[in-house]
């Protein structure tokens, strides 16, 4: 009996974990795009992708995501590039837009910019 | 069984020890504030943030009609009554106009402006425009006294340069007293820490790699502001050039020292955001012989051919990121 329920306690951690390092540890990451608050736009990061907000065109591409194109005057969210994890997000100030990666943890607390 | 049980309720109470964390992310100050506070008044401590930092806009926003600076700035010549806060960020940004040189002048913003970062409208402005604009840039005609401030007709005050700082320092005091151990706020990028991690080791902080989308190195923070500037934050280009939002205040143009970024880490919010934006203009020799001057502050100096320049007090509190090993660092001593 008690060989038995451990058997099936170790089969269970071995597919966990089986799972888990096979997806590369990345499994859960989102992205989400928000304005004002809500969300818009969400996607796991690898699957690639192009969302066309009402202001800025988001790509998902290779792991990575970025504001691709934007009609706001300054263009600082185009010109921020892609980013791959959740340390620093997209901001479109003009359009309160938000682009960020979720759920990935980081290796970072806080970025200065 | 027995003697496995105090075994799980200790383990059990020491996670259930670590605090909870808040938080919040909001549009505020013409950016995004990021905030994160740890323990059981987050929730509290949270909102009283966010308070704060709609009622400091208030005072200090340049393009809002209602804001105190802007009364200021339209008061033709004339005294303006303000208010402590305001009062106390002029007082303190005009100390640090007069330690930088005017390297760091709180009457640009005519420049900013002609450039087009306040519009969008992006130009690059003639010769003789550039020397009205360089010939209105003068720290030394604002005036202070008595909660009133009053600055030549013509003349505009911008506090760009350190009211986040400023308003980081504020949030910090103010939940500090609120019992708050741990905290990182991020007020667009400047950055203001309370206390360590909730595990007790330092906050990493990263530095953008002003040429790419990665970061450069991390440093480890506790209980400290931490401010970058730089030409790469905000920028357009014509003709092939590079154009930034920092001003020189000596020719109303950009100021292309040789250096790409500055990282400025210290007690005091208000002072690391003034001194990134004055250290930049400065450039690396000068701004190594501030710091030498200057011992209330560290700072990470990036050129534009992407060798890294770090004080002394920063030696061990950095770790350059993967694929950065191979940069050129060099510790400025006293």
């Amino acid at each position: 009996m008690k060989r038995w329920i451990i058997g099936i306690f170790g089969a269970a951690l071995v597919l966990s974990a089986g799972y888990l390092l096979l997806s590369g540890g990345r499994a859960g990451e989102m992205v989400r795009v928000y304005r004002a608050g809500e969300v818009l736009w969400e996607s796991p990061l690898h699957r690639d992708g192009v969302f066309q907000a009402p202001h800025n065109r988001v790509e998902v591409a290779g792991g990575r995501v970025r504001v691709a194109q934007a009609d706001c005057p300054d263009q600082v969210c185009v010109h921020q590039g892609w980013i791959a994890d959740g340390r620093v997000p997209i901001v479109c100030l003009p359009n309160q837009l938000i682009v960020q990666i979720e759920e990935g943890g980081s290796p970072l607390d806080a970025q200065t910019g | 069984m027995r003697k496995l049980f105090p075994l799980f309720l200790c383990i059990f109470l020491l996670t259930g020890c670590q605090p909870q964390a808040y938080s919040s992310q909001t549009f505020a100050m013409d950016t995004l504030m990021q905030f994160t506070i740890y323990g059981r008044n987050g929730q509290e401590a949270l909102a009283h943030a966010s308070a704060r930092i709609q009622a400091l806009e208030q005072l200090f926003s340049v393009t809002r009609t209602q804001s105190e600076t802007y009364a200021v700035n339209h008061a033709r010549g004339e005294w303006t009554a303000v208010s402590a806060e305001l009062y106390e960020l002029a007082a303190r940004t005009l100390d640090l106009c007069r330690e930088t040189g005017g390297a760091l002048d709180l009457t640009a913003y005519p420049a900013v402006r002609a450039w087009g970062f306040t519009t969008g409208e992006y130009q690059v402005p003639d010769g003789e425009t550039l020397k009205e604009l360089a010939a209105c840039i003068d720290y030394s005609r604002v005036e202070l006294e008595e909660n009133r401030i009053r600055l030549p007709d013509g003349m505009e005050l911008d506090f760009g340069a350190t009211a986040k700082g400023y308003a980081g320092e504020v949030l910090a005091r103010e939940l500090r007293e609120m019992g708050v151990e741990c905290a990182i706020l991020s007020l667009g990028g400047n950055v203001q820490t309370i206390g360590s991690r909730p595990t007790g080791d330092p906050w990493r902080v990263g530095v953008q790699d002003p040429e790419g989308e990665d970061y450069l190195l991390v440093l480890s923070v506790v209980d400290q502001a931490v401010v970058t500037s730089g030409g790469y934050q905000r920028f357009f280009e014509e003709n092939g050039l590079r154009y930034w939002h920092i001003m020189d205040p000596d020719t109303a143009a950009p100021a292309r020292s040789g250096l790409s970024s500055v990282t400025i880490v210290g007690d005091s919010g208000t002072l690391c955001d003034g001194l990134s934006t004055a250290l930049f203009v400065m450039g690396r020799e000068e701004a190594a012989a501030y710091w030498r001057a200057h011992p209330e502050f560290e700072a990470v100096l990036v050129s534009e051919d992407g060798s890294i320049a770090v004080t002394e007090g920063l030696e061990d509190r950095f770790v350059l990121n993967t694929g950065y090993e191979d940069r050129d660092v060099e510790v400025i001593r006293r």
